[in-house]
C-alpha cells in the first residue's frame, strides 16, 4: 500500500511540474540514531551524535567549505563572522560579527560571546576536547561589541582552522555559571544557540527535537522540525527506517546497504568517510614497557605477518564494495592523502619463507610455528561493539592460522577496550580511528613525543625518527605542495615499517527518505546542509504537516 | 503421576544430547573454523553440501552447531555443577548451623537474588576482559546458586525436623556425618530438580549474553553466537536463527521435562 | 501481622544495604571510566580523560568513593548520570515509570492468563487437551525471551505492519485518548513477550496447585453435594489454589527484571533495563548504583508484599510465623 502510494505520488509530482520556487516551507525530518548525544554545547561534546546536534544549534565564526581544505582561509565560508582581517605579522585575526546574528532567545550575538566560547574551552574544569586543537590560540579579546581579536602563538597552516573550532556561546546565559559546573548545569541541557535550528526538548535516551528559527540571519530553514530518535539496537533501527518511522540513518552498516537501496522509499548515499581501521603491533612489551615487544620489536616479523594477510578479501568479505583497502594512517578524503604509496603485497608463500628464514621453523602439535621453544602466538583485543572489526579479526585469525601463526581474539566492551588500548596492554590490537580532514592527527596517533604534540595517543609506541621529522615538516610547511611531499615520505616510511596491518577505510553510507530534496551531499558532515533540505510537496507525510513543535512535557 | 511424566524418553533424549556434545566434533562434516571462501560461499542457504547453510564467513553451520553443542551445553553443565554445589553448601550449612549463621547466609542469598543477574554478568564480563568458555561457566554458576540454596535450606530444615533425624542429632551424631549419611541421600531429588532447572536457565542466558555481544569469544562457536551471525536479519538468514534456536529450545525443553519428572515423582 | 511486617522490612533493609555495597564495588571492578568517547576520536586525549576522572573523584580509593556516595545518598543526592547527561534522580523519574508500566502490564496479563490456563488444566485433569496445553506452556518456557521478542518484531510489527516497531510513544504523539491508544499500541508487543513467558510459568504452578485442591475432601464433597461445576470451581477450588501463585510472584520478580532488560533493548522501550545496559557499557557508575538500589528495593518490596498477601490469604501461615 505504501509502495503504491509512493509511486503514485511520484507520478503526481511529474504531472504537477516543477514549481519548487512557490512550494511552501515545512516538513519534519526524523533522524534515526543508535546512541544519544553526550552533550549539546560545542566545547563539551565528544561523540558524533552530540556533534551532529550541536552543529545544528550553534554557528561558528566560519565554516570549512565542501573542499575540506583546512589550510589557510580561502576555502572557509563566513558564518557568525561576516568578514575577517589578518594582522601584518599573521599572528592575529580580527573577526567582524554579523550584525543580524541573534541568539535563539532574541539577544544579538556580540564579541564577548566569542570570548566566552574561548574561555569555556580553556577552563580545564570543563575538560573540553577542543582544548588540543585550539592550543595555538593564545587570547581572544573583544575590541568593540561586534569585533573580536584572536591572537596566535605562531604561524601555522591550520591557524584559521583552529580559530573556527571556537564556537561563540551566549555570555548572558552561560557567563554566570561557576567553573566546573557547566557540564551538569540545567542551561547546558537546554542550550540557547545561534544556528538555523533551535532547541525544543531532550528526552535522554529517546529523542531530541529541534525547530526552525524564524528570521535567522542566514535565512529560515525550509524544514520546520528536526527530530533525533534513538533506537539502541541496530536491527530495530533499520526496521524503523524501512517502516518510514525514521527518515535518515547514518551510517548504514555494509550488510544492510543492498536491502535498503532496494526499498522504494529510500535514497542511499555513498560517500568517503574519515574512519580507518588497522591491526596495530605493540612495539613495547606490555608487561615491561621499557623493553621492545618480544615478537613485534622485529620489523621482518611484522612484514611477514602483513604479507600473510589477504587484505583485499577481508575488505570484500566484510564490506563488499563499501570500503577500500587502507593505504596507511590516512583516508582518501584527506587533501594530503597519497594513493601512490608502495604497499606490502599479499603473498602467502613469501610470508612463509620469510617466517622460515627468521627461524620460526619447528611446529607445535596444533601447527603453530615455534622458535627456541617460543610459540608464534599472541593475543589481540577488539571492541565487541564493532561487528566489522570482529569479522575482519576472525578472517585474519584464520589466514594467519594457515601459515602457522596463532592469534587469540579477545572481545572487550568499549571502555575495557579503550583502557587496554590507552595503557598499551596488548600484543596487537584491532584499532580504528576517526580522523579529520586535516592530517594533523598523524602527530598524536603515530609520531613520537620527539616532536611537539607528538605521541599523545601513540599507544602502540611506534617510533621512527624519519617518520617523525617528515610529519613535523609536513604539518608545519606553509606551502601545500611541499607539505604533501613531506607527508608522502612519512606515509611510505610507516608502511615500509609495517607499524600496523592497514585494513580498511570505510565508505560512509547514509539512507534518506526520497521525499527530501537535497543539496550536494557533504561527506564529512552531511547534517551541515539540513537547513537547505526541503520536502517534495507531492510526497508529504502526515508528520510534515504537523504544526509547530509542542512544548516540552 | 501420569504415563507421560514418568516416561524415560526425556531423560534418554537429554543423555543423547549430552553424548552428541561429546562426540559432535568428530561427526562434523567440516572444520568448524575453516573459511573456504568468505566471499563466494558466505551466507549460503541450506544445500546438500551444507545441510544447515553457511555463515557470513563461509563456515559450515552444521559443523559449528555440533562444535557449539559442546561449548553451549558444556558451559551450561559446568555452570550447573558450580551453582548446585554452591547452593547446596550454603543451603545445608544454613539449616544445619541455624541461629545467626542461618540468618546471615539467607540474607546474603536474598541479596544475591536481588542483584539483577544480567547486570552482574555484564559488569563481570567487562571486568574480565576476555571470557573463556570456562570463565563464562564459572560466572554463570556463581550467579545462579541462590534458588538451589533456598530449596536445599527448606528441604534440610524439613528433614531435620523429622523424627529420626531429630533422634540422631539428640544422640550427638556430628553434622558432617549426618549430612553424608542421612541428609544427602534424602536431598538428592531436590538437588536434581534444582540442577535441571538451573540448566534450563543457563542455556538461554549464554545465548542472551552472546546477543549482547559478550558471550563466547570468536572463533569458537556457541549456539548463541551463531544466532548473532544473523545480525538481526531473522528472515533473510533464517538458517542462522532456526537451527540454533531450535537446539536451545530443545535442550531447555528436555531439561524442563526431566525436572518435571523428578519433581513429580517426589 | 504487624510483627511479620516489621521483621520482613528489617530483613529487607539489610538485603538492600548489602546489594548497594556489592553493586558499588562490582561496577568499579570493570576497567575504564565514564569518559570513553563513543567514537575513537583523535581529539580525546588521555590527559583530558585523566582530568575528567580527577574532576569527578574516580581516581580516589574505592572506600573513600563509597563513603562519599553514602554521604550524598543520605542527603538524597544520587549524582550525575554521564550516559544520559542528566541528574540520576531525573533519569530514574524518566526511566522507572515506563518499566513499571511494562512489567505491571506483563505481570497482570501473565498472572491472569496463567491462572486461567493452569486452573483449566488442573480442573480438566489428565486429558489430551490439557496435556497439549501443558506441552505448549513448556515450549514457551524454553524459548529465550530475546528470540521471542525478535520474532514479535519481525512478524506482527515488520512483516504485517500491525504494531509500531519500537519505542513507547510515537515521535509526535497526540494528546488525550488518542495518545493513550498510541501508548497501548506501543505497549502491546513488549508486554505480550513478557506476559507469554510469565503465563507459562504461572500456568504450570497453578495446574499443580489446582490438581491438589481438586483431590481434597471438601471439593469432592462439594461436587458430591451436587453443586454446579462452575460454582465449585470458582468458590472453592480456585480461591484455595491461589496461594502458591502469590508466593511465586514474589520469586518471579528478580528473574523478570533480568528478562525485561533484553526485551526493553529489542523494543527500544525507554525503561530502566535499557538505561542499565547503556550505563554499564559507558561505566556510568552513579546510574548503575542507583539502578541496583531501585531494583533491590523493588525485589524486596515485591517479596514482602507477596509474603503479606500469602499470610493474609492463608490463616495457617499466620499462626506458624
Amino acid at each position: 500500500m505504501r509502495r503504491l502510494f509512493v509511486s503514485l505520488s511520484i507520478l503526481g509530482c511529474l504531472a504537477c511540474g516543477t514549481d519548487s520556487g512557490s512550494s511552501p516551507n515545512g516538513g519534519t525530518v526524523v533522524i534515526g540514531t543508535l546512541a544519544d548525544a553526550d552533550a549539546l554545547l560545542v566545547p563539551l561534546v565528544d561523540g558524533v551524535q552530540g556533534r551532529t546536534v550541536s552543529d545544528l544549534l550553534f554557528d561558528r565564526l566560519a565554516e570549512m567549505g565542501p573542499s575540506l581544505n583546512t589550510v589557510g582561509d580561502v576555502d572557509f565560508q563566513p558564518r557568525l563572522a561576516r568578514s575577517w582581517r589578518w594582522s601584518s605579522d599573521s599572528l592575529a585575526i580580527v573577526f567582524s560579527l554579523h550584525p543580524d546574528a541573534r541568539w535563539h532567545d532574541g539577544r544579538p550575538v556580540v564579541a564577548r560571546d566569542v570570548v566566552l566560547g574561548f574561555d569555556v574551552i580553556r577552563d580545564s574544569a570543563n575538560a573540553s576536547s577542543l582544548s588540543a586543537s585550539t592550543a595555538i590560540v593564545t587570547s581572544v579579546s573583544a575590541l568593540d561589541s561586534l569585533s573580536v581579536e584572536m591572537r596566535f602563538a605562531s604561524r601555522s597552516p591550520e591557524q584559521f582552522f583552529a580559530a573556527t573550532q571556537i564556537a561563540p556561546l551566549p555570555e548572558h546565559v552561560y557567563g554566570s555559571i561557576a567553573s566546573g559546573a557547566l557540564r551538569t548545569s540545567e542551561a547546558a541541557r537546554a542550550p540557547v544557540g545561534s544556528g538555523r535550528f533551535k532547541f525544543v526538548r531532550w528526552e535522554p535516551g529517546a529523542r531530541i527535537e529541534l525547530a526552525a528559527v524564524d528570521g535567522h540571519y542566514r535565512g529560515r530553514p525550509k524544514l520546520d522540525r528536526v527530530l533525533f530518535s534513538v533506537t539502541p539496537e541496530l536491527p530495530t533501527g533499520i526496521a524503523r527506517l524501512k517502516a518510514a518511522e525514521t527518515d535518515v540513518f547514518d551510517p548504514v552498516p555494509p550488510n544492510e546497504v543492498a536491502d535498503l537501496a532496494a526499498q522504494p522509499h529510500l535514497n542511499v548515499f555513498n560517500s568517503p568517510s574519515f574512519d580507518y581501521a588497522f591491526v596495530a603491533f605493540n612495539f613495547r612489551d606490555p608487561k615491561a614497557p621499557a623493553r621492545p615487544h618480544p615478537l613485534f620489536g622485529e620489523r621482518a616479523l611484522r612484514r611477514a605477518l602483513t604479507l600473510a594477510v589477504d587484505r583485499a578479501t577481508i575488505v570484500t568479505a566484510v564490506f563488499d564494495t563499501l570500503a577500500l583497502r587502507a593505504l596507511g594512517p590516512m583516508v582518501r578524503a584527506q587533501a594530503t592523502a597519497d594513493s601512490t604509496i608502495v604497499q606490502i603485497p599479499f603473498d602467502r608463500t613469501a610470508a612463509e619463507s620469510l617466517l622460515d628464514s627468521l627461524g620460526w621453523t619447528t611446529r607445535a602439535a596444533d601447527g603453530t610455528r615455534m622458535r627456541n621453544g617460543r610459540r608464534l602466538a599472541f593475543t589481540v583485543p577488539f571492541p565487541s561493539t564493532s561487528r566489522a572489526r570482529e569479522r575482519a579479526a576472525t578472517l585474519i585469525q584464520e589466514q594467519l592460522r594457515s601459515v602457522g601463526v596463532s592469534m587469540t581474539l579477545t572481545p572487550m566492551d568499549f571502555p575495557t577496550f579503550l583502557k587496554a588500548q590507552t595503557t598499551g596492554n596488548f600484543d596487537a590490537i584491532v584499532a580504528g580511528t576517526r580522523t579529520i580532514p586535516s592530517p594533523s592527527g598523524l602527530r598524536g596517533s603515530w609520531a613520537s613525543a620527539a616532536i611537539p604534540g607528538g605521541g599523545v595517543q601513540n599507544a602502540w609506541h611506534y617510533e621512527s625518527a624519519v617518520f617523525d621529522s617528515a610529519v613535523h615538516a609536513g604539518l608545519t610547511a606553509l606551502d601545500p605542495v611541499q607539505s604533501k611531499a613531506h607527508l608522502r615520505r612519512a606515509y611510505q616510511q610507516i608502511v615500509d615499517d609495517a607499524a600496523a596491518i592497514w585494513l580498511y577505510e570505510v565508505r560512509n553510507v547514509s539512507a534518506v527518505h526520497k521525499r527530501f530534496v537535497l543539496p550536494a551531499w557533504r561527506p564529512d558532515a552531511w547534517w551541515l546542509t539540513l537547513g537547505d533540505w526541503s520536502v517534495d510537496p507531492a510526497q508529504r507525510l502526515p508528520r510534515d504537516a504537523a504544526p509547530a513543535a509542542p512544548a516540552a512535557p | 503421576m501420569t504415563v507421560r511424566a514418568t516416561s524415560p524418553v526425556p531423560s534418554l533424549a537429554l543423555t543423547a544430547l549430552v553424548l552428541l556434545a561429546v562426540v559432535g566434533p568428530w561427526l562434523a562434516p567440516y572444520d568448524p573454523l575453516a573459511q573456504p571462501d568468505p566471499i563466494a560461499l558466505a551466507s549460503q542457504a541450506p544445500s546438500w553440501a551444507h545441510p544447515f547453510g553457511t555463515d557470513p564467513l563461509s563456515r559450515d553451520v552444521l559443523s559449528r552447531m555440533l562444535a557449539g553443542a559442546r561449548v553451549s551445553l558444556g558451559i551450561a553443565a559446568l555452570a550447573v555443577v558450580v551453582a548446585v554445589a554452591l547452593g547446596s553448601l550454603v543451603g545445608s550449612s544454613a539449616a544445619l548451623a541455624g541461629r545467626w549463621v542461618d540468618t546471615v547466609l539467607m540474607r546474603v542469598t536474598d541479596a544475591a537474588m536481588a542483584l539483577p543477574r544480567l547486570l552482574v554478568l555484564l559488569t563481570a564480563v567487562a571486568a574480565f576482559g576476555r571470557v573463556s568458555p570456562l570463565a563464562l561457566a564459572l560466572l554463570l554458576g556463581a550467579t545462579g546458586w541462590m534458588t538451589t540454596a533456598r530449596l536445599v535450606r527448606q528441604e534440610t530444615g524439613r528433614l531435620l525436623a523429622s523424627e529420626n533425624l531429630r533422634g540422631a542429632r539428640a544422640l550427638g551424631v556430628p553434622s558432617l556425618r549426618l549430612l553424608r549419611g542421612h541428609l544427602l541421600p534424602a536431598l538428592a531429588p531436590t538437588i536434581a530438580v534444582a540442577a535441571t532447572v538451573a540448566f534450563g536457565a543457563a542455556v538461554p542466558l549464554e545465548a542472551g549474553l552472546s546477543f549482547l555481544g559478550l558471550g563466547v569469544a570468536p572463533p569458537d562457536p556457541s549456539w548463541g553466537n551463531i544466532i548473532l551471525e544473523a545480525e538481526g536479519r531473522l528472515v533473510a538468514r533464517w538458517w542462522l536463527v532456526l537451527f540454533p534456536t531450535g537446539a536451545i529450545v530443545g535442550a531447555v525443553l528436555l531439561a524442563n521435562l526431566v525436572a518435571e519428572r523428578l519433581g513429580g515423582s517426589k | 501481622m504487624r510483627r511479620i511486617l516489621l521483621a520482613r522490612l528489617a530483613q529487607g533493609a539489610s538485603v538492600v544495604a548489602l546489594v548497594l555495597t556489592l553493586g558499588f564495588v562490582l561496577v568499579r571492578l570493570a576497567p575504564g571510566d565514564p569518559f570513553a568517547a563513543s567514537v575513537e576520536h583523535e581529539s580525546v586525549s588521555p590527559e583530558l580523560r585523566a582530568r575528567l576522572r580527577a574532576l569527578h573523584g574516580f581516581d580516589r580509593p574505592i572506600v573513600e568513593q563509597f563513603g562519599l556516595y553514602l554521604r550524598n545518598l543520605s542527603r538524597g543526592e544520587l549524582g550525575w548520570s554521564f550516559s544520559r547527561g542528566q541528574p540520576v534522580a531525573q533519569a530514574l523519574r524518566d526511566a522507572v515509570p515506563p518499566t513499571m508500566l511494562l512489567m505491571g502490564t506483563a505481570l497482570l496479563l501473565g498472572i491472569v492468563g496463567g491462572v486461567l490456563i493452569g486452573s483449566w488444566q488442573g480442573w480438566r485433569g489428565d486429558t489430551r487437551a490439557s496435556r497439549g496445553v501443558g506441552h505448549l506452556t513448556l515450549v514457551m518456557l524454553s524459548v529465550p525471551e530475546f528470540v521471542l521478542a525478535l520474532l514479535f518484531v519481525m512478524g506482527p510489527a515488520l512483516a504485517w505492519g500491525l504494531f509500531p516497531v519500537t519505542g513507547m510513544r510515537s515521535d509526535f504523539a497526540p494528546d488525550g485518548v488518542r495518545g493513550l491508544f498510541d501508548l497501548l499500541h506501543h505497549l502491546a508487543l513488549p508486554a505480550s513477550t513478557l506476559a507469554v513467558i510469565i503465563a507459562a510459568v504461572v500456568a504450570r504452578h497453578q495446574r499443580r496447585a489446582m490438581l491438589a485442591v481438586v483431590e481434597t475432601e471438601f471439593v469432592r464433597a462439594a461436587r458430591a453435594k451436587g453443586l454446579g461445576e462452575s460454582r465449585v470451581l470458582w468458590r472453592h477450588a480456585l480461591r484455595n489454589a491461589l496461594t502458591p501463585v502469590l508466593t511465586l510472584t514474589g520469586v518471579l520478580f528478580p528473574a523478570l527484571i533480568g528478562g525485561a532488560v533484553l526485551v526493553e533493548r529489542v523494543f527500544a522501550w525507554p525503561g530502566m533495563g535499557r538505561a542499565v545496559v547503556d550505563a554499564v557499557s559507558r561505566r556510568d557508575y552513579p546510574l548503575v548504583s542507583a539502578a541496583v538500589l531501585v531494583s533491590a528495593l523493588a525485589v524486596v518490596l515485591g517479596t514482602v508484599v507477596a509474603d503479606l498477601a500469602v499470610a493474609w490469604a492463608d490463616p495457617r501461615q499466620r499462626r506458624t510465623e
